[in-house]
């Protein structure tokens, strides 16, 4: 949705046949919106997150020849970055075993009227409150929220980096803001506008 | 007239690209297809509406990961490191033809470990959410705070096993000295944006004076954050009371009813300032604080003459130190870090916050009034 397509498709092509130039312009269109994601994925230590974006770029450069060029190339990008951050986590030995992804949404309650409140009563503004109820969503539903309303990307685009189908993509948006509208409306009733107001 | 949207509610809006477009970056096209929609549909006013406000929450709800920001040098830096492993791998394969496995980067691997915990945690949130809700408890012990930090970052701890008091020092070189028995720990994000270490047991903190870096104390239910050096915190688990005690310098202490996990800030509320040889307590049972020592008495000078309040490239030391003698309240500051700081402006019917506000703005500095007294907030100004 977001920048030209055609002309990154040309440095991409420039990219593949070798042109130091079209990767760092590729770099450029690309970096911060990969860093945005990569810390949000892990926000632990930025310095990981600029190692993965420094392999996942090495790769695509080592590997140029055998390379295509991909339909959307920033949910290519995307899809590296975080393949390459769960590929180094799990090299490393864990006690813990991933909770499945199904299982992990089910164990996320849902918040009641008095979770509502009491965010209500520790937010210092609506943004910190907003903040603090998108947190509340399932983190799938977290994700797709980033990718559809900060990165612009189309359910394709979001099913791709989610690794689900667009239908799947649209009903985590949907579920998403159902829920929050939910929790909005359900914060107007207990205070009768006044958070509105802060 | 498109019969798509004939049915749409708030959500469905809300998760439609050709609503979120025109939303986003609205055209001609665009307004020129939702006017016609709102007039062909005008019972759908008010969802569409509601949609919009619905998405301007969600943006807004989202600032923080927009806002995540890389900054020109970094991203400099990072590219100039990729050319110089695509450069490596170049000549690699001009020097050794044959060589077909592709380099692999050197890495370091001290964040690994850190990283792994990072995802756990997001494994751990679903449960670690539930144990976490504030009615299930409300008194913030050390033990669930560190388990709380250990799920997301590295924490350091260090506990006095000795029979006598222990000296041990920050990384920044702020000491503690520890009483027996006592804990203290930090995260690896101590010394980055702030420097906030947990404490369990008694303390007397000596803290290198840096502005850009405030210092807080977790200890229980109370936050103490560090304006000056020397001060003392005692709040042992199984202690009714948590006390703080100024040494040296000034400290604000509030109550931790937010559960922080160190990357925010301090809550505002209860905040009390101590000064020198001022003493709080914190009534675990009544959650209350009682500032028990006897204040020193701050003998203002009798205001003979009212200051004009008319600056002209005036310090704004001048300017704090007339707002005491005006108004009889206590302005606490950094002389050193203000030394630099200079303004113009001219007051006459503004009120004490108008008149802050805009000395504070122009300096690049902030206020907070504590305790009925204004503390100012600087990280200084340049010569």
């Amino acid at each position: 949705m977001a920048g030209e397509p055609t002309d990154e498709t040309t440095h991409w092509k420039e990219l593949l046949s070798g042109s130091k130039e079209a990767y760092a312009a590729i770099y450029g269109l690309h970096v911060k919106a990969m860093f945005r994601y990569g810390m949000s994925l892990v926000s632990i230590s930025e310095e990981f997150v600029l190692d993965c974006i420094h392999d996942v770029f090495a790769e695509i450069w080592i590997k140029r020849e055998r390379l295509s060029v991909p339909d959307n190339i920033r949910s290519y990008l995307f899809v590296a970055l975080k393949n390459r951050i769960l590929h180094l986590l799990k090299r490393q030995e864990r006690p813990h075993m991933f909770v499945t992804q199904e299982h992990f949404e089910d164990l996320w309650f849902e918040a009641s009227a008095e979770d509502i409140l009491t965010q209500k009563e520790e937010s210092a503004s609506r943004e910190e409150l907003l903040t603090r109820l998108i947190g509340q969503l399932p983190p799938r539903q977290q994700e797709a929220i980033r990718l559809r309303f900060v990165e612009n990307m189309d359910y394709q685009e979001i099913g791709h980096v989610l690794e689900v189908n667009t239908q799947s993509a649209h009903n985590l948006v949907f579920r998403a803001m159902e829920k929050l509208r939910g929790w909005l409306l359900a914060a107007l009733f207990l205070f009768q506008y006044s958070w509105f107001q802060k | 007239m498109d019969s798509t949207y004939e049915h749409f509610g708030t959500v469905e809006f809300v998760a439609d690209d050709r609503f979120l477009r025109h939303q986003l970056a609205p055209s001609a096209d665009s307004t020129a297809f939702w006017d016609e929609y709102l007039r062909a549909y005008p019972h759908k006013n008010t969802e569409w509406q509601q949609a919009a406000e619905l998405l301007n929450a969600v943006l807004l709800g989202l600032t923080s990961y927009s806002r995540t920001y890389l900054s020109e040098e970094e991203e400099a830096r990072l590219l100039d490191r990729i050319m110089r492993t695509t450069e490596a791998y170049d000549a690699g394969m001009h020097d050794t033809r044959a060589q077909e496995a592709p380099v692999k980067p050197l890495r370091r691997t001290g964040w690994y470990r850190m990283a792994a915990a990072a995802v756990i945690a997001l494994a751990i949130v679903a449960t670690g959410y539930l144990a976490w809700r504030p009615e299930t408890s409300r008194k913030a012990h050390y033990a669930d705070t560190i388990s709380a930090l250990e799920s997301t970052s590295h924490v350091t701890r260090h506990t006095n096993k000795s029979a006598g008091p222990e000296l041990y020092y920050l990384p920044d070189s702020s000491s503690v000295l520890l009483a027996p028995k006592s804990e203290v720990s930090f995260t690896t994000a101590y010394n980055q944006e702030n420097r906030s270490v947990y404490l369990s047991g008694k303390a007397t903190l000596d803290v290198v004076p840096n502005a850009g870096k405030p210092f807080f104390v977790y200890a229980n239910e109370v936050v103490t954050k560090v304006l000056g050096t020397k001060f003392e915190v005692v709040a042992f688990d199984d202690g009714s009371d948590v006390t703080v005690k100024v040494l040296n310098g000034k400290v604000t202490v509030y109550q931790n009813n937010v559960r922080n996990n160190g990357a925010g800030t301090a809550p505002k509320q209860s905040a009390i300032l101590l000064l020198p040889n001022q003493l709080v307590v914190f009534d675990r049972k009544a959650e209350l604080f009682d500032k028990r020592l006897v204040e020193h008495p701050v003998s203002l000078p009798d205001v003979k003459s009212l200051p004009k309040f008319e600056y002209e490239d005036s310090y704004a030391v001048r300017f704090f130190e007339d707002i005491k003698q005006a108004y009889g309240v206590n302005v606490v500051y950094n002389p050193e870090l203000l030394a630099n700081c200079q303004f113009s402006a001219s007051f006459s019917d503004e009120s004490l916050p108008e008149r802050l506000d805009v000395v504070c703005k122009t300096i690049g500095a902030s206020y907070e009034i504590i305790d009925a007294q204004v503390v100012i907030t600087t990280t200084g100004c340049k010569p």
